[in-house]
This record gives C-alpha cells, sequence and structure tokens, in this order.
C-alpha cells in the first residue's frame, strides 16, 4: 500500500483513468458515506453535473486506490475513468480517504430534460501493491523550509533557456505555510549571479524573482515512486517544473547524464495551442519527458503531455504528479492516472571516453544513477515564451506554485532495481523515445562518409598495402614524419613503371561520394630532380580506372581531386574507361610516371563542392552527403518517402505535422561527435525547392524557411509565399536574399543545412505537405555570386534613420537594451541603453564583412550623444572596431580626430580616419563591428544615441 | 427585511476603510435590468419569463423562475473580478430570497437551487475551490430568505476566468417556483491595521465571516 501518513483535503479530485494495478482485486467499502447532490444544469457544456460527496467516518484510513461505481444511471456518464468488469462505470479516486476525511467529486452526465437517477457505490482494490514503502517525505508542516531537505539555488543564470527569472533564497519567493510550501514568482527587477554556479564574479539582471529548491546533497535516489501533490500557477510566461537532475552526471554534463521531469507545464490557462484547441480554449496541459543523449547540444528528449479530464486546469486544484522509476523504465502519473512510460528502449547516453572515442552508456544508462529532485517556478524562456500567446503577459504576477507534499517511496520488492512495484494503468502512451546513433566504427564504416579516412599515422584495417612492380624499381614504407605530423608513407619510384596502392577486399561500395565526394590527401616530393609527375587513382581493376594527374612539390600540399571529374574523365590510359563506384577495389592508387620519392599522409575521401554547378540535396532520393530530419519541441513530425500523385516529380518527401513547433531539414551527414559536414556554396545563386500542400487546416498559413550554417549560423526565419493547396509551387529563393536577410548570419563557407523547411513555428499542427527537387544552383557566373563581404567603394551611410542592409544593433552580452528611437531633433537614431550591471559591450554588427581598402584615406564619422552617463563617474567611454578574421582596435573616443570625450546631453560629431586604424592593427578589409560602450565593468546606467553612420572616401 | 442592517453597516464600515477592487458589476440591480449578467438556460432560445426584473418602488430585484417555462435549469451568471492584495480577503456577500407555488413538500422532491463559482470550464466549486458549490441544490419548500457573507479561499484571488451563477431547477413539477437576488457584492477586504475604535468589529466581523465559511446557514424563514 502507499503508506500516506497523512491525507491531505484535495482541493480538487481526480476524476479520471486511472492507474488500474496489473492484478487488482476491487472489494466494496462498507463504511464510507456517499452522499450526491442533485443534478445541476453545466451551461458550458451542456451536461447534468452531479456532486457526491464521499466521506470515511471510521477510524481507520481508507487506503486507495478507491473507485466510486455509478450504476443503473438514467443518463449517459460523460466522465467516467472506465467500466469495471461488470460493465458499470466508475470514477478513480486518486488516492484514499484518511480517517474521517470527506471529499467531493463532480460527476457528469449527459443531458436530457429528464430526472437523474444513479447508484452510488465504493470499492477498494484489495490487492494494490503494498510494496511502495515510503522513505522521505516533506509534508511542509513547519513554518519555513526545511534545510535539511532543501537548499536554494541562487542565481539569475536564465536556466540556460533564457528564463526572466532570478532565483532567490528569500522568503517572498518561497515559504512554508498552511501546510504547503509556496514558490512564488513576481516582477521585480533582480541582480545576481549570472550562472549557475552561484559565482558572484559575474552578474545579470533579471525583470523576475521567483525560487528553485533542490535536495542535492540531502537526498538522493536511484528508482523509487516519487509523489508529488501541487497547484500550479497560471498565465502566459509561466513554467512550473517538478523534476530530477543527476547527482554525480558520470555520463557527462547535461544532457548526458539524464534529465526527469515529472511535471513541467507552461502558459496554463492561456490560449491553448493544443491541436485542435479553438480560441477561448485554455492550456491546461502538463507535460512528462526525458532529457538524454549526449552532452549538448548533442541531446534530446522525449516526452508527452497530459489533460486532466472534464476541463480541470491544473492551476485550479492540487494534483498529484508521480513517476515510478525502476531500472529500464520510467512512468508518469497524475493523479494515479497512468499517462505515459518510457523505457530504455528509447533513451540512451553517449559520451567520449579519455581518447575521444565515443560510447553508449551500458544498461539503462542515464538513468541509472543517483538523482536528485527540484522544484520551481520560471518566468518566460525559451519554451514559455515561445508558445500559447507568447512572451510573457506580465499582469499575471505574482504567480505561485503551492505544494502539498513530496514523496518518496522505495520498491520493497527489489530496492536495487525499483522493479516489481509497478502501478500500470491500461490507457498509458509508450514514448518511443529516441535511437541512440550508431557510432561509427572506423573498421565498420568503410566507403561511407562524412569522412572515409583511408591513412591517418597507419592503414586502416579494411586495407592493405599493395603494389604493382614488374621491375622492383617501387619501394615503399611508413615512417615517422615531424612530431606533429606523425606516420606517412614514403613512396619511391627509380624507374617509371609500377605503382603503389591501397588495396580492398572485398571491394568498397562508395556511392556516397558519387556525386560531391573528393580524394583528398596530403603529399610532399622529397625527390624529385627528374619532375615527374604523379597519377592518383580510384579503380575497379584494370581498366575500369579513374584518374587524375598531379605535380608534387617540395613543401606538402593537401591535394582535392573531384571524384565526380575523376569518374568522367575514366581512364586516361585506356579512355572509354572508368571506375565503377559501387565496387571499389582500390581507392587510392599512385603511379608516378617517372622517378620520384613522395610522401603521403592523411589520405581520405570527404565532401566538398568545388567545380559543382547545381548540388542536388533531394530529388527522388537523398543525395549524400545530405539526409532529411528533424527536430520537435513536442509532439511529431512524420517524415514519409512517398510516390507523388504527379508523376513527374517520382518520389517525394512526405511532412505531416502533428505538432506546433517543429522544423523539418534537409541537412549533411555528421561525425560521431555530431559536426555536420560544412560545404562552400559561395559559387552558387539560388536555393530551389517544389511544395504541394495536401492539407492545411490553419486559419493563418504562413510557411518558412531557412539556411543554415552550424546553427546558430544562418539565414533567420525567412517567410515564403504561401502555396495554394493542392498545387504544386516551385521557390527559387536566391542566396543574396538570405544573406541579406534581417537577422542573418549566413555564411555560404560552411553551409550545412542548405533547406529547413516548416509552417511557421507555433502554428503547424494538422499540415501535410511533399517537398521535392530541392537544390542549390548556381548560374556559372562566379561574377555574379552571393557577396561574401561589402566593398565600400563610394561614401557610404551606414546608418541614417535607418540601418544599411546588413547592419544591426548588437550587444555582446544581454545587458543592453538596443532599439531604433525616435529623436526630436533627428528623427530617428539608435539607441543603446546599459540597464544591467554585468558587462558588456554594444554597438553595431555586420552580418558581411566591409571592405573599406578604397577608404584608406578616408573617415568613419557618425554623431554620438550620450543621453545618460555610466552610474560610475570613472567610466571611459570607449570605441572598438573588430573584424571577421579577428583583429581589433579599442580606443578612448576621445581618440577621435575632434578629440572631444562625448558629453551627457550633447549631440557630437566623432571622425575616426580608416587609415589610422588600418595602422594601429586594423585589418581594414574585414570590418564588421563598430562598437561604443563604457569602460568593462562600468557600463551600467549609461545610455547613448548614434545618428549618421557614415564611411567618407 | 430584505436585508440585515447590522451586517450592512459593518460591511460599509469596513470596505470603506479598507475595500480593494474586487467587484461586481450591478450587483444590487441598481440599474434595474441585467446590465453586467448573463442569462443561460437548458432551453433554447431561453424564455423571456423566466428572467424578469422586480421593480419596489426602485429598488430592483432579479427574479429566476423554474417552471414558468419548459426549461429544467436556468442560471444567472457573471464573471467576477478576484482582484485582491496579499494581506487583503475576499468576501462575498449574498441576498437573495427563494419561494415556491407548493410547500411543504417532501425532501428532494421540490424545484432546487445552487449558487456557485465557476471556473469557466463548467465546473462547480465551493468557497474553498473544492468541487462543490456555496448552495448546492437546495430545495425550495416556500418561501426563504439567504443573507450570506462568505470568505473564498485565498487561492481565489487574483484568479481570472471565473464565474458566480445562481442556478435554479425544475423538478418536472410544473408548479413555479423562484429564487430572487437582491444584491451581491465582491469585496477585497484588508484584514490588518484597523484602527483601535474599529478593531473589535473587525475582529466581530471576521469571526462571523469564519462562521459563515465553515457553516453557510444563517437562513431567515418568512
Amino acid at each position: 500500500m502507499f503508506k500516506f501518513t497523512r491525507l491531505l483535503t484535495l482541493s480538487s479530485f481526480a476524476l479520471i483513468a486511472s492507474a488500474q494495478p496489473t492484478f487488482a482485486e476491487w472489494q466494496n467499502v462498507d463504511g464510507a458515506n456517499i452522499t450526491n447532490s442533485r443534478q445541476t444544469f453545466d451551461r458550458v457544456n451542456r451536461q447534468f453535473k452531479v456532486n457526491v460527496t464521499v466521506s470515511n467516518p471510521s477510524n481507520t484510513d481508507l487506503v486507495g486506490p478507491l473507485r466510486l461505481l455509478v450504476d443503473n444511471a438514467t443518463l449517459a456518464s460523460a466522465n467516467m475513468s472506465g467500466v469495471t468488469e461488470d460493465g458499470v462505470p466508475y470514477l478513480s479516486l486518486a488516492s484514499g480517504l484518511a480517517a474521517g476525511e470527506t471529499r467531493t467529486v463532480q460527476l457528469a452526465f449527459e443531458y436530457a430534460r429528464t430526472r437523474l437517477n444513479f447508484d452510488l457505490s465504493l470499492e477498494q482494490d484489495a490487492q494494490e501493491q503494498s510494496d511502495w514503502t515510503l522513505v522521505w517525505q516533506d509534508e511542509f508542516e513547519g513554518s519555513e523550509v526545511d534545510d535539511t531537505k532543501w537548499s536554494f539555488e541562487e542565481n539569475c543564470w536564465g536556466g540556460g533557456n533564457n528564463e526572466q527569472q532570478c532565483y532567490t533564497n528569500r522568503a517572498v519567493n518561497s515559504f512554508v505555510e498552511n501546510g504547503k510550501l509556496t514558490i512564488l514568482a513576481q516582477q521585480e527587477t533582480f541582480t545576481g549571479p549570472d550562472n549557475p554556479n552561484g559565482d558572484t564574479s559575474s552578474l545579470a539582471t533579471l525583470p523576475y524573482t521567483s525560487a528553485r529548491l533542490r535536495t542535492l546533497n540531502k537526498a538522493e535516489w536511484t528508482y523509487g515512486r516519487f509523489e508529488i501533490n501541487a497547484k500550479l500557477p497560471a498565465g502566459q510566461g509561466t513554467w512550473p517544473a517538478i523534476w530530477m537532475l543527476p547527482t554525480d552526471y558520470v555520463y557527462g554534463t547535461w544532457a548526458a547524464s539524464g534529465e526527469i521531469d515529472i511535471m513541467e507545464a507552461v502558459n496554463l490557462k492561456a490560449q491553448s495551442d493544443a491541436p485542435g484547441a479553438e480560441p477561448g480554449d485554455l492550456e491546461d496541459r502538463t507535460h512528462g519527458t526525458l532529457h538524454y543523449g549526449r552532452i549538448w547540444p548533442g541531446n534530446v528528449s522525449s516526452g508527452t503531455d497530459y489533460a486532466i479530464p472534464s476541463g480541470v486546469n491544473p492551476a485550479d486544484g492540487f494534483h498529484e504528479y508521480a513517476i515510478e522509476w525502476e531500472d529500464g523504465e520510467i512512468r508518469w502519473y497524475v493523479d494515479d492516472v497512468h499517462y505515459a512510460t518510457q523505457t530504455s528502449d528509447g533513451w540512451y547516453s553517449q559520451y567520449q571516453d579519455e581518447d575521444g572515442v565515443w560510447i553508449t552508456g551500458e544498461g539503462s544508462a542515464p538513468f541509472n544513477e543517483r538523482f536528485h529532485l527540484l522544484l520551481n517556478v520560471a518566468v518566460g524562456g525559451a519554451w514559455a515564451s515561445n508558445v500559447n500567446e507568447k512572451g510573457i503577459d506580465s499582469s499575471v504576477f505574482p504567480q505561485t506554485m503551492e505544494i502539498d507534499y513530496v514523496r518518496v517511496y522505495e520498491c520493497s520488492i527489489n530496492p536495487s532495481t525499483g522493479q516489481g512495484c509497478a502501478t500500470i494503468g491500461e490507457n498509458a502512451e509508450l514514448v518511443p523515445g529516441n535511437q541512440a546513433p550508431v557510432i561509427r566504427d572506423p573498421s565498420d564504416n568503410v566507403g561511407k562518409g562524412p569522412v572515409f579516412n583511408l591513412f591517418t599515422n597507419s592503414l586502416i584495417e579494411a586495407l592493405s598495402f599493395e603494389s604493382y612492380n614488374p621491375n622492383g624499381s617501387v619501394s615503399f614504407e611508413v615512417q615517422e614524419d615531424t612530431p606533429d605530423r606523425g606516420n606517412v608513407v614514403v613512396l619511391e619510384q627509380s624507374g617509371s613503371v609500377g605503382n603503389m596502392f591501397f588495396g580492398a577486399s572485398p571491394a568498397i561500395n562508395m556511392s556516397e561520394f558519387a556525386e560531391y565526394g573528393q580524394l583528398v590527401f596530403d603529399i610532399k616530393a622529397i625527390e624529385n630532380g627528374a619532375g615527374s609527375d604523379v597519377l592518383v587513382k580510384f579503380d575497379s581493376g584494370w581498366p575500369a580506372v579513374s584518374d587524375a594527374r598531379i605535380t608534387p612539390t617540395s613543401a606538402w600540399q593537401t591535394m582535392r581531386l573531384s571524384v565526380p571529374d575523376m569518374l568522367s574523365t575514366g581512364n586516361s590510359l585506356a579512355p572509354g574507361n572508368t571506375a565503377d563506384i559501387v565496387d571499389i577495389s582500390n581507392p587510392f592508387v599512385v603511379e608516378p610516371t617517372g622517378p620520384i620519392t613522395l610522401a603521403l599522409d592523411n589520405v581520405r575521401y570527404e565532401f566538398g563542392l568545388d567545380g559543382i554547378n547545381e548540388v542536388v540535396v533531394f530529388d527522388d532520393r537523398d543525395h549524400a552527403p545530405f539526409s532529411i530530419g528533424s527536430f520537435v519541441a513536442n509532439g511529431s513530425v512524420e517524415i514519409e518517402q512517398v510516390v507523388s500523385a504527379d508523376a513527374s516529380h517520382g518520389e517525394v518527401k512526405q511532412l505531416t505535422f502533428n505538432t506546433n513547433e517543429s522544423v523539418v531539414y534537409f541537412q549533411t551527414q555528421a561525425d560521431n561527435g555530431g559536426t555536420t559536414v560544412k560545404l562552400d556554396m559561395n559559387s552558387l545563386d539560388m536555393l530551389e525547392f517544389d511544395i504541394l500542400v495536401i492539407e492545411d487546416p490553419r486559419d493563418t498559413r504562413n510557411f518558412v524557411i531557412k539556411m543554415d550554417c552550424g546553427f546558430p549560423c544562418g539565414s533567420g526565419d525567412y517567410p515564403i509565399e504561401t502555396p495554394e493547396i493542392g498545387v504544386w509551387k516551385s521557390y527559387q529563393i536566391p542566396l543574396a536574399d538570405l544573406i541579406s536577410h534581417g537577422g542573418s548570419s549566413l555564411n555560404l563557407a560552411t553551409v550545412d543545412t542548405p533547406l529547413v523547411i516548416f509552417p511557421a513555428w507555433g502554428n503547424q499542427q494538422g499540415v501535410v505537405m511533399q517537398v521535392d527537387n530541392v537544390r542549390v544552383v548556381g548560374d556559372g557566373n562566379d561574377d555574379n555570386n552571393p557577396p561574401n563581404e561589402v566593398v565600400i567603394d563610394s561614401d557610404t551611410v551606414l546608418f541614417d534613420d535607418a540601418f544599411a542592409p546588413g547592419w544591426a544593433l548588437w550587444d555582446c552580452c544581454g545587458n543592453a537594451n538596443v532599439s531604433i528611437v525616435a529623436d526630436a531633433e533627428r528623427g530617428m537614431v539608435a539607441n543603446v541603453d546599459f540597464f544591467g550591471p554585468s558587462p558588456t559591450v554594444s554597438g553595431m554588427q555586420a552580418s558581411l564583412p566591409h571592405n573599406l581598402a578604397a577608404a584608406v584615406n578616408g573617415t568613419l564619422e557618425f554623431d554620438f550623444k550620450l543621453a545618460s552617463a555610466p552610474n560610475d563617474e570613472t567610466a571611459q567611454l570607449l570605441i572598438k572596431f573588430e573584424t571577421s578574421n579577428g583583429t581589433f582596435l579599442e580606443m578612448a573616443m576621445s581618440e577621435s580626430v575632434e578629440g572631444l570625450a562625448p558629453q551627457v546631453g550633447q549631440w557630437q560629431h566623432f571622425t575616426f580616419n580608416v587609415g589610422e586604424l588600418q595602422q594601429r592593427g586594423i585589418d581594414i578589409e574585414k570590418l564588421n563591428l563598430i562598437l561604443m560602450f563604457p569602460s568593462w565593468t562600468k557600463a551600467q546606467g549609461a545610455v547613448y544615441q548614434l545618428d549618421n553612420v557614415e564611411v567618407r572616401l | 427585511m430584505k436585508r440585515i442592517l447590522p451586517f450592512l453597516v459593518l460591511n460599509t464600515i469596513l470596505i470603506s476603510a479598507t475595500c480593494s477592487a474586487a467587484t461586481i458589476t450591478n450587483g444590487d440591480f441598481a440599474t434595474c435590468d441585467y446590465s453586467g449578467w448573463s442569462q443561460a438556460s437548458d432551453l433554447d432560445p431561453i424564455a423571456p419569463d423566466d428572467f424578469t426584473i422586480i421593480d419596489n418602488g426602485g429598488t430592483c430585484s432579479a427574479q429566476i423562475s423554474a417552471d414558468l417555462s419548459d426549461a429544467f435549469g436556468n442560471i444567472l451568471f457573471q464573471e467576477i473580478d478576484l482582484s485582491a492584495s496579499d494581506s487583503s480577503q475576499l468576501w462575498l456577500s449574498l441576498d437573495f430570497s427563494v419561494d415556491s407555488a407548493l410547500s411543504d413538500q417532501a425532501p428532494l422532491t421540490a424545484d432546487y437551487f445552487s449558487v456557485y463559482l465557476n471556473d469557466g470550464s463548467g465546473n462547480l466549486f465551493d468557497q474553498d475551490m473544492n468541487f462543490g458549490a456555496l448552495f448546492d441544490a437546495i430545495d425550495i419548500n416556500g418561501a426563504a430568505s439567504y443573507q450570506q457573507q462568505i470568505l473564498l479561499a485565498d487561492s481565489y484571488k487574483n484568479q481570472t476566468g471565473w464565474f458566480l451563477e445562481f442556478q435554479i431547477n425544475s423538478n418536472f413539477d410544473f408548479e413555479a417556483a423562484s429564487i430572487t437576488v437582491n444584491s451581491v457584492a465582491l469585496d477585497a477586504v484588508e484584514a490588518v491595521s484597523a484602527p483601535a475604535g474599529l478593531s473589535l468589529v473587525v475582529l466581530g466581523f471576521a469571526f462571523a465571516g469564519w462562521r459563515q465559511r465553515t457553516l453557510i446557514k444563517e437562513v431567515t424563514h418568512v
């Protein structure tokens, strides 16, 4: 039995589908008093409601689970948990009834204009497992938070999610009163450590305060049942959480060592964005989630949500949130309703050993170590602020999460595994979770991307050194070069016939490299008095050979040979033949044409786009190194490859969105560390793709794309024209537009995700669409390629009422508000307000480097008004120039041509000679940051405005 | 008497000294109409005669009837402003009467009424925010009047989307019954810092309120 030492009156009662034990034995309870009111009309749902009061007048607790049977009803019931084995509808009661306790539940019946009659009885599960033993609890009966059980986290870190609260240990933010712990979040500017460790040497200021309590180093558990009875806060921007973190992080930092979210909720009672929600429907879901995988950003998560039946909102009353955690399985409950299960089949932990080799944790890792409990209310942040009504509604604060009790049970059947005590519900969702990425063993990855290494210090086991040496003129060996380079292959050809090659048996399928592969290796001519060339080849056995001719130099060079070009060229010695890429028996052949001594190193196949004018990402099939994937915050996206109804499209990708928060992307392969292949698309001009929207029930049918260069590097959200439903639409997006797009940081030299496509975030449910013909193409004219720099060759205004394209205000560290504001004299000006105490620098940032070479004899000028001086009178106003290649120059603003320091309240003109900036170390061909700020750590209180920023030749 | 004078006076003193934002619109039907109130019924459309205004020499009340039409349940409701400071208490004052054509009916056979708080989703709650009602399906067995001061649980403070509702239900006897709502008020009362001369009054009021919260039965038969 659940050994409740105290059963508190619940503000609301569970009326819902319950966790019926596997082998329940239900028996009638004779001693309970049951009374009911007569029917009232529920105007909202057009149902009848009946209040039923259940009392336990005895001196003995009635241990749950209990169920209230509603028999012989003259109207159909509308909120029953289920039916008994005899077909009698029943409501599950969340827990037992303490001696003397009375509770009221509410029954719902379908409406008909007739008198309602029914019979009520109470049953108890005599077989309910008595195997959970209470091992830890806090009933919050005292007058203050029990510091033997809880400690406070105190910081303004933001939880890693850009949350807007500082956590404090003050009584205003958490207190114990009337048998409950209250965590109160309120609007209040507060300054504290900007890090999770509470290190006060670095501070941040945030606009809300709240509390986060944890049992770290006071109570930790591996396995058990964890029950928390709580009433949740409501309103846009609230994010209560009852959760667990690892104590020891044995598999690495978050989330490789796991996170168990017993309950999270965001924005309760704000407009619901649940699938199918109508305007006016209020958010009522709580979530149970696991986070695991690799350390951030290689983490993944899985879970599901739950809404209490009959429209009961978790913010309106107390409900019990629980998990049962055993080796290999975790189950989630609300009011004893078992609604979700996850197993180790769907979670994993991967980490690197001391040698950097990726390892998948054994057994049920990471959820087989010590975890501790946390209770908190966050405000805003990456989740809460981006869903429902978006942002934070400050008018709803203060908000509280009240916790009636926290109880932890151990499974007495098998405490070491937690197994044998499970409470299994009939309708719980088995959350599939995520499969561990395949860790590629080099010996298993022969011929595959993202990099197929043949030789680095040694030849891989799948290959062997071979030689065609009819005259005995070829010799080779592995030698140590410099310590940095390690071992290299030294090949000596004293004649002109013969070669050395890496042989593969069996032959290798290298088709992944057929379109965008490159054979890459380092080579150096140690001795080449004869000026010999070298044929480099791969082959499928003579004459199925592809080759290229190179001339090594006496210095190490990295050679990149295009695989498609070599396949196209074929065998230069036997024209008309070429290698069969799916059957490569010798992936690397070096054949000097005359006497030479060579060194070779780092032989591999990888991906590159040199000379490629059309990159096919998807057309009928994924084209390596690209494949499709998705990021789903919650819910799901189904990705299928289907045959289009339009024969001209062949096979297409079909995306079905059962979520409002997801993106689908076409991305390059990643290595074991999760690093994706970066491709240089600077020579390309246009992103092309086709969309067919099959279903789209949304009122606002907006779609968005992006191109990423290793998130967060990317174009930012780029809205596209809404396609008509049922009609294929082709898109051509100039890459130049993606670069100049506001907020874009797209770098075409490092593209890893040529297309991210999704119905607008927060508004996706029900969309079914197909995608085809994803390509990035060039027009063959490199003169019109998207720019990778902005050349200043005439007087250029960077800001006047608005920024020139590509420029924006920027703040490094979240302690300055930057905006464009109206000035009475000057119209719109840039405004930088250093509101926070933490160190920060702010100013102007360009998305592309600016080449000011033509202005080497010119000036950079601007008007500047120090609207408010820094609080610290000793702070000096500085200006800093930075470039995309790392050069920078910081100086006092008074070092301008005018020689004056900024004066409060005055518009002043500042001029800097570009040539002087160059002399002092700035690469004036790469300028991308112009920053004005008070001395480091002394900025708070300063406000400045900027206007008429201009480069003059 | 429609009102119990001592309560009214105490209430006025307290509220005038310390009340804050919680309000009910047209709670005393001073406009002699249903301004601020909404009506609902299982009958669609609502029968106009089921909702009337009684004008007694300029003092108006709302009357909701059962068995004048085919409606099973008629509801008068209003979304309420539960704004309150941390240090205040939310007091709900109710003044209403009921009457029926029949009297001396057996228990649970008469038309009946309920007063409750609705969270907007159709669930009915009592003053402690438990499932239930302030008045839960009470028989209308002849005339009776009710004047109540009810302390709402702190958990109601600053909640939104809640409704106060009066419901009258037919027992399908086709004999008329009615509930007459004279006035309703919701006040956020500061429970601290009463002037010395008021302290006893405040204590007395608080005690009365506590009794109401636990026992709600200041019923006067006339």
